[in-house]
C-alpha cells in the first residue's frame, strides 16, 4: 500500500516525457538568445557545461560529463539535451541595453561496453561569440556603425572510460572542434540609409584530446580533467560589400593547457556540497600568421565554486551554488570617445549566484533546470546576464541520483 | 452569494496595481531590448578603421546634343514652338488586295491626351524607308540619313485638318492615287506636319499597352451589299524632333529629352582607398530649367565605358543606367536634383587609375572600360515627354558628389 501511494505521488509531482519535450522545443525556438557584450573580443566567453544539473551546483565541470573519467558506476545508456537561453544587460556609463538569445547548449550520451568500459560522446559549445552592438548613437554624430556577430567554437567529443573498483574511473577522449563566427558589420548613414558593408567569417578547426579521472564513494568524489595545449587552425574570410577582391589569411592559435579540479561531499543523506576550481593558463596565448608570432596577451585565470545541493524529499532536490572567475582576456575602453586613442584595458570580472532544481520524469529519466544570474565586471562596462538552461536526461552518471530516484 | 462576489471585487481590486507594475517592467524590458545605445562598442573600438566624408567637384564638364531615335516613346509630338519643331511619321500595313472600288470611305484617326489642344496639320506621303527603331530627324534609320534633314517627303497632300478633342478623324486619300503612290505609302508610310504655333501631344501605338489611342485608318466599304468597317492600326510610329533655339551658351552644361542632350562629368576618386565600400554617394545639382512639357523628369546616369576625352560625344556607355532619379519639377525652381550613384563610384574605386598607369605595356588583362572614364546625364528615357534644363557648371549650383565610405575594419586576431 505504501509502494503504491508512493507511486502515485511520483506520478502527481512528475512530468510526463512529452511535456518535458515540449519545454525543452520551446526553449530552443523561442526569441530569447545567449549573448555578451564582451564576446566580440578574444576567442568568446567560455561556454558552460551545457548540463543544468551542474549549473545549479555552480559549475564544477570536473563533475560534469566534460570530465572523461566521470563514469564510475553506470551500466546503462544515458542521454542529455540542453537548451539555453540567456540575456544580458550592458551597462556603460548611463546607457543600458539588453540582449537576448536561445540555442541548444549541449547533447551527450554514454553506452556501456564489455569488461567495465563506457564508450561516450557529444557535443557542446567552448567558446561563444554572439554580441550586437551599436556605435555612437548622439543627435550630432553623422552616421552610427552596427556589429553582429554570431557563431561559436564547439567540440565534437568521443571518448572511453574505463572503471576500475566501482569507485575510479578514468577516461579519455578525442575532441574535434570546429566551428565559426560571422560579424557583419553595417553602416548607418545620416540620411537613414542602412547598408552592410563588411562581413568576415572565421572558420575555427582543431583535434585535440582529453583526459580525465574521478574517485567517488558514498559520502566523497574526487574528479578532475586535463587538457592539453590546443592548436587552433583558423581561416578568416573577409568580404568587403562592393568591392570585388574579398580575401582571406589563416592563423594558428596556440592556447596553453587547462585543467579542472572537483570534490564533492555528501556529510548527511540530504545534504551535499560540491567545490570546483578550473585553472587557465592562459597568459602564453599565441596567434601565428605567416611565420610571424604574437602574443594574444591574454592572462591566467581561475574559475572557482561552490555549490550545496539539498533534498526537500526524495524528489525535489534544490540546488544553489556561488562561482568567481575572471575572463581570460580584457575588457577595452576607448578613453576619448572621439579620437583614436590605444585603448585602455580592465580585467573581466564575473560573480555568479546558481540555483537549480530537478523533476522526474517516470520510466525516463530527468529535466533539471537551473537559473543563473551572472554579474560582470570590467571597468568601464557592467553587464547583468541571467541563464535559463534546461537538460532533458537519460542518465545513469551520477550514482547518487540514480539511487535516488531508484531506475 | 454576496459575501463571495465582494471578495471577488478585493482580489481583483489588489491585483490592479500588481498587473499594472508588470505591465511597466515589460514596456522597459521591451524598450531596453529595442535600443540602439552605444553600449559594448568600446570593445570594438581598436578594429574600426574609420569613415569619411568627402565632396568632389567635377574634374571635367562638357556637354552634347544627339538626334536620337523616339519611336518607343508612348506619345508623339507635332508642332513647333520657340525651342523645339516635331513632325510625326507614320506606317499602316494597308492590304493592297483590298478592293478599291468598294471603298466608301478612308479615314485617318489620331486621339491626344489633352481634350484641349488644338493643332492644324497637313499629311504627306513619306518618298523614303524607315524604320520605328532609328528613325529621327537626321536618320532614316540606324545607317541611312535622310536626304534632307526631317525626312523626305512626296508634296501630294493625303489629309488635312485641325486636330481637336480627344480624338479626330480625317479623310485621308488613298483610294485616287495610282498603284505606285499607294505602294509607296504601303512601304514609306505617311508625315504628318504642323501647321500652327505650340505643339500637341498624340497617342502612339506603340510603346503603349492598348492599341485604342493608336493612330489608325479607318476603312469604310461594301461587302455583298452590306457597310463593312475595317480597322488597321499603325505599325510603326515616330517623332521626328528638331531643335529651333536651346536659348542657352555654347559651353552651357544641358540635359534634354527629344533632340537628347547630354552632359558629361568626371570626378576623381583616386584619394578614395580601393578597400573603401561606399555608403553614400549623392550627384548633387540644381538645374536652371528651360523647357518641360510633364512635371516629372526622369533622369539617368549612365557609366561611359571609353574615354569622352578622346571620343568626345561617340564616347561609348553602358546600355543600362547605373542611377536613376526622378524629380518633380518644383514651383519656386529651387529643387536639386539628387542621384545615387553609390555603385558607380564603386566601381570607379575598386579600378583607380594606378592599375593602368602602373602595369606593363604588355598587360592587357584588365579592360580599359573598367577605368573611370566618367558619367554621362541624360534623359531616361530620351524619348520621355519634351524637357531641356541647363546645370550650372560653377557655384553652389553646380555639380558635386557628396561621399561617404567605410573602411573595412581590423580582423578580431591581429
Amino acid at each position: 500500500m505504501q509502494t503504491e501511494n508512493c507511486r502515485l505521488r511520483s506520478r502527481g509531482a512528475a512530468l510526463t516525457p512529452r511535456f518535458a519535450f515540449c519545454i525543452l522545443i520551446s526553449a530552443v525556438t523561442s526569441s530569447v538568445h545567449a549573448q555578451s557584450f564582451f564576446n566580440s573580443r578574444g576567442l568568446g566567453e567560455v561556454s558552460p557545461a551545457g548540463e543544468a544539473r551542474i549549473a545549479g551546483l555552480a559549475e564544477p565541470s570536473a563533475l560534469s560529463t566534460l570530465n572523461p573519467g566521470i563514469f564510475v558506476g553506470p551500466n546503462q545508456t544515458s542521454f542529455h539535451v540542453t537548451a539555453l537561453a540567456a540575456a544580458a544587460l550592458g551597462t556603460q556609463g548611463s546607457n543600458t541595453r539588453l540582449l537576448r538569445d536561445a540555442r541548444p547548449g549541449a547533447f551527450g550520451m554514454a553506452t556501456p561496453l564489455p569488461l567495465g568500459t563506457r564508450l561516450f560522446g557529444g557535443i557542446n559549445q567552448k567558446f561563444g561569440q554572439d554580441f550586437d552592438v551599436w556605435s555612437e548613437s548622439l543627435a550630432d554624430t553623422a552616421y552610427r556603425r552596427h556589429i553582429i556577430g554570431r557563431g561559436g567554437i564547439y567540440a565534437l567529443r568521443v571518448g572511453l572510460a574505463k572503471s576500475l573498483f566501482d569507485k575510479v574511473c578514468i577516461g579519455a577522449e578525442y575532441n574535434h572542434l570546429l566551428g565559426g563566427s560571422r560579424e557583419n558589420w553595417r553602416f548607418e548613414t545620416n540620411t537613414g540609409d542602412y547598408t552592410s558593408t563588411d562581413t568576415i567569417e572565421v572558420d575555427y578547426s582543431a583535434n585535440t584530446f582529453k583526459v580525465g579521472g574521478s574517485f567517488q564513494n558514498r559520502t566523497f568524489s574526487l574528479a578532475a580533467y586535463y587538457e592539453p595545449p590546443l592548436n587552433l587552425g583558423v581561416r578568416r574570410y573577409k568580404h568587403v560589400h562592393g568591392v570585388i577582391d574579398d580575401t582571406t589569411r589563416f592563423y594558428n592559435i596556440s592556447l596553453p593547457q587547462s585543467y579542472s579540479l572537483a570534490a564533492a561531499i555528501s556529510p548527511t543523506d540530504r545534504v551535499g556540497l560540491d567545490l570546483g576550481l578550473t585553472v587557465y593558463p592562459w597568459h602564453d596565448a599565441t596567434i601565428t600568421r605567416s611565420d610571424t608570432t604574437l602574443p594574444l596577451g591574454y592572462r591566467n585565470v581561475w574559475r572557482g565554486s561552490i555549490g550545496v545541493e539539498y533534498e526537500i524529499d526524495s524528489l525535489h532536490p534544490v540546488r544553489v551554488g556561488y562561482s568567481r572567475q575572471t575572463w581570460y582576456y580584457d575588457a577595452s575602453h576607448n578613453v576619448s570617445g572621439y579620437i583614436i586613442f590605444e585603448p585602455v584595458t580592465s580585467p573581466i570580472t564575473e560573480n555568479n549566484i546558481h540555483l537549480g532544481t530537478s523533476v522526474p520524469i517516470p520510466k525516463f529519466g530527468t529535466l533539471d533546470l537551473s537559473g543563473e544570474v551572472l554579474l560582470r565586471h570590467s571597468e568601464f562596462l557592467d553587464e547583468v546576464a541571467g541563464r535559463l538552461m534546461l537538460t532533458l536526461s537519460y542518465s545513469e552518471a551520477w550514482t547518487r541520483r540514480t539511487r535516488r530516484w531508484g531506475y | 452569494m454576496k459575501k463571495l462576489a465582494i471578495a471577488g471585487c478585493r482580489v481583483a481590486a489588489d491585483r490592479v496595481p500588481q498587473a499594472l507594475r508588470f505591465v511597466l517592467s515589460a514596456l522597459s524590458f521591451v524598450a531596453l531590448a529595442c535600443n540602439t545605445l552605444p553600449v559594448g562598442y568600446d570593445q570594438l573600438h581598436d578594429r574600426v578603421t574609420g569613415t569619411a566624408d568627402t565632396t568632389l567637384l567635377p574634374d571635367s564638364a562638357a556637354s552634347y546634343a544627339r538626334y536620337v531615335p523616339l519611336g518607343g516613346s508612348s506619345i508623339l509630338y507635332l508642332g513647333q514652338d520657340t525651342s523645339y519643331m516635331s513632325r510625326i511619321v507614320l506606317r499602316f500595313s494597308i492590304l493592297d488586295t483590298m478592293d478599291l472600288d468598294s471603298i466608301t470611305s478612308f479615314q485617318l484617326v489620331l486621339h491626344q491626351p489633352d481634350t484641349l489642344a488644338t493643332m492644324s496639320f497637313v499629311c504627306h506621303p513619306c518618298s523614303s524607308e524607315w524604320t520605328e527603331s532609328g528613325v529621327s530627324w537626321q536618320m532614316a534609320d540606324s545607317f541611312n540619313r535622310w536626304p534632307t534633314p526631317g525626312g523626305d517627303f512626296l508634296p501630294d497632300t493625303l489629309a488635312a485638318g485641325t486636330m481637336l478633342g480627344d480624338s479626330a478623324v480625317f479623310d485621308f486619300r488613298y483610294v485616287g492615287f495610282d498603284s505606285a503612290l499607294r505602294a509607296n505609302i504601303r512601304d514609306c508610310g505617311i508625315g504628318l506636319f504642323p501647321q500652327d504655333t505650340g505643339i500637341v501631344a498624340i497617342y502612339a501605338g506603340t510603346g503603349t499597352i492598348s492599341t485604342a489611342t493608336a493612330p489608325r485608318l479607318r476603312v469604310t466599304y461594301t461587302n455583298k451589299g452590306k457597310q463593312t468597317q475595317r480597322v488597321v492600326n499603325d505599325v510603326a510610329d515616330a517623332s521626328l524632333i528638331d531643335t529651333v533655339a536651346t536659348h542657352s551658351q555654347p559651353y552651357d552644361l544641358l540635359v534634354g529629352s527629344g533632340v537628347a542632350f547630354r552632359t558629361w562629368l568626371s570626378f576623381n576618386t583616386d584619394m578614395i582607398p580601393p578597400e573603401a565600400t561606399i555608403a553614400r554617394a549623392d550627384l548633387k545639382f540644381k538645374p536652371r530649367l528651360k523647357y518641360h512639357r510633364a512635371d516629372t523628369i526622369e533622369l539617368g546616369a549612365y557609366r561611359l565605358t571609353e574615354s569622352f576625352t578622346q571620343k568626345g560625344a561617340n564616347a561609348r556607355y553602358e546600355s543600362l543606367p547605373s542611377a536613376y532619379a526622378g524629380y518633380l519639377v518644383p514651383a519656386d525652381g529651387d529643387t536639386v536634383v539628387t542621384i545615387d550613384i553609390r555603385s558607380l563610384v564603386q566601381s570607379w574605386v575598386n579600378y583607380p587609375e594606378t592599375l593602368w598607369t602602373n602595369r606593363p605595356a604588355s598587360d592587357t588583362t584588365l579592360p580599359d572600360s573598367l577605368r573611370n572614364h566618367g558619367l554621362l546625364i541624360t534623359a531616361w528615357p530620351e524619348w520621355s515627354a519634351l524637357f531641356r534644363f541647363r546645370i550650372p557648371r560653377s557655384g553652389p549650383d553646380a555639380p558635386r558628389l557628396d561621399i561617404q565610405y567605410v573602411l573595412p575594419p581590423e580582423d578580431r586576431f591581429k
